[in-house]
């Protein structure tokens, strides 16, 4: 399990280190976040391989960006987070590989198998979606219709906003909502 | 911004779900905010980013580590030499070397004043019809003061090469009746993965507008925004999709949701083109 817990401190070093092209210093930061951002690749990419190549151009990123790390901003953990979720995104959207986010039974389809990985590897992968998606479906209607478009589908707030014909705001709103609404009962299904 | 819109703010933002004015808002704000309010947002930030349960289960394959190592060794690699070149202008003067590395955002050096002036006028020289010959004499002033360090600092060596070499293609917009000063292009290159935008004199947007860069329709009614961006004053930088730009698009910056004003519009192709 990754340790996140360092200090602010640390985080700085380690990325100050980055910034100074030290190499231990990314093989650092690969065993702390490797598998968080290539779990977050896997969920988003089409497909393992797709994901493997976002996750080395996400590290590439980190080490692009690393002289810009704050940690009186943000912790590391959130830093990497970002950097990441944002070039998944991008990737995403110049891919055209979006999910269809008018439904979430489009969602499931785009979910297709990939060559490359297991009958095993492929059920669990389903099965770990459809769970997310059975959580999704018990938000609110402008909440489940947000996070299907932004958080899986990749969609800017402002495209939502357009498109639904709701003021920018209803939408952050709604979105940051229904977020911390997923992660909460998450947390309580582990609680169990 | 209310401490609740910023608490919303936060959560999106760690999962990096706001578009760039929108964090710069974000960041602006946090900032500005008291201490215990920093340290409340930070920890919301931290939990959210801690998203694990709702990801997959799954591992990244034993030989991702290597890809990763070295894709970080190469892109370091080839940046070297373009940084070697910035460190020896700067070197001749007089004063130290820092990293240099490719960079696609906007940093807080570029945002100081004198630089953001001084590569708009390197920038929009470009846009005139002169080309060639004012990039190379271009380049050679840049050399002399050192500028060419900072914009390869700032955008990365490949865009510096970019103002002079010939692949680059250059789209000039046109600016209409409604901001008749404003001036903005969309440079492409071959080897580059996305289109730069460039935009500025625009009028400056009002708190929570902004400008959208959009593909738009027969009709002239947006179809597709590529990037949307507020304007204070500062050069404009935003990559946009390449891919869009190889089809030709009619393509505008206008005004946000609650005015489809045209700003500017980039010219049809002539015919035969």
């Amino acid at each position: 399990m990754p340790n996140r817990t360092q200090s602010g401190d640390d985080d700085l070093a380690l990325m100050q280190r980055i910034a100074g092209d030290e190499d231990a210093a990314v093989a650092e930061l690969y065993d702390r976040f490797g598998s968080l951002v290539f779990r977050m690749a896997y969920q988003t990419m089409p497909t393992r391989a797709e994901a493997e190549d976002a996750v080395q151009e996400v590290f590439v990123r980190l080490w692009q960006t690393a002289d810009r790390y704050d940690p009186k901003r943000a912790a590391l953990v959130t830093w990497v987070m970002l950097i990441s979720r944002r070039h998944l995104v991008d990737r995403l959207r110049r891919s055209r590989a979006r999910v269809k986010a008018s439904g979430l039974e489009e969602a499931q389809v785009s979910q297709g198998p990939d060559a490359t990985e297991g009958v095993d590897s492929r059920m669990d992968r389903q099965e770990r979606f459809e769970a997310l998606l059975d959580r999704i479906s018990t938000l609110p209607e402008l909440q489940r219709t947000v996070v299907t478009r932004a958080y899986l589908g990749g969609q800017t707030l402002r495209q939502i906003g357009e498109e639904l014909d709701t003021p920018l705001g209803t939408i952050k709103s709604a979105l940051s909502r229904a977020l911390v609404r997923l992660r909460e009962r998450s947390e309580e299904e582990l609680a169990r | 911004m209310t401490s609740q819109e910023l608490v919303e703010l936060a959560v999106l933002d760690a999962l990096g779900l706001l578009d760039d004015a929108d964090a710069e808002a974000f960041d602006t704000a946090f900032r500005a905010a008291a201490p215990h309010v920093q340290a409340h947002l930070r920890r919301e930030q931290t939990r959210m980013a801690n998203i694990e349960h709702l990801l997959p289960v799954t591992e990244a394959p034993a030989a991702l580590r290597a890809r990763v190592l070295a894709a970080v060794r190469a892109a370091r690699d080839s940046a070297e030499p373009d940084r070697e070149v910035a460190r020896r202008l700067v070197h001749t003067a007089g004063r130290e070397g820092a990293p240099r590395r490719r960079s696609a955002r906007v940093t807080a050096v570029w945002r100081t004043l004198a630089l953001g002036a001084a590569a708009a006028a390197v920038v929009f020289g470009g846009l005139t019809v002169q080309m060639r010959a004012d990039y190379l004499r271009l380049e050679k002033q840049l050399r002399g003061d050192a500028l060419l360090d900072k914009l390869a600092a700032e955008f990365g060596p490949d865009f510096v090469d970019a103002l002079v070499d010939r692949d680059t293609q250059r789209l000039t917009m046109v600016a209409t009746e409604r901001a008749p000063a404003a001036r903005a292009a969309v440079w492409t290159h071959p080897e580059w993965t996305g289109a730069r935008f460039f935009a500025v004199n625009l009028p400056h947007t009002e708190p929570g507008k902004t400008y959208r860069l959009a593909v738009l329709d027969d009709k002239g009614e947006p179809v597709q925004v590529l990037t949307t961006f507020s304007f204070s004053g500062r050069l404009i930088n935003e990559e946009i999709p390449i891919d869009v730009m190889v089809s030709s698009p009619r393509l505008a910056v206008v005004g946000d949701d609650a005015g489809k004003e045209l700003i500017l519009e980039l010219p049809a192709p002539a015919p035969g083109a």
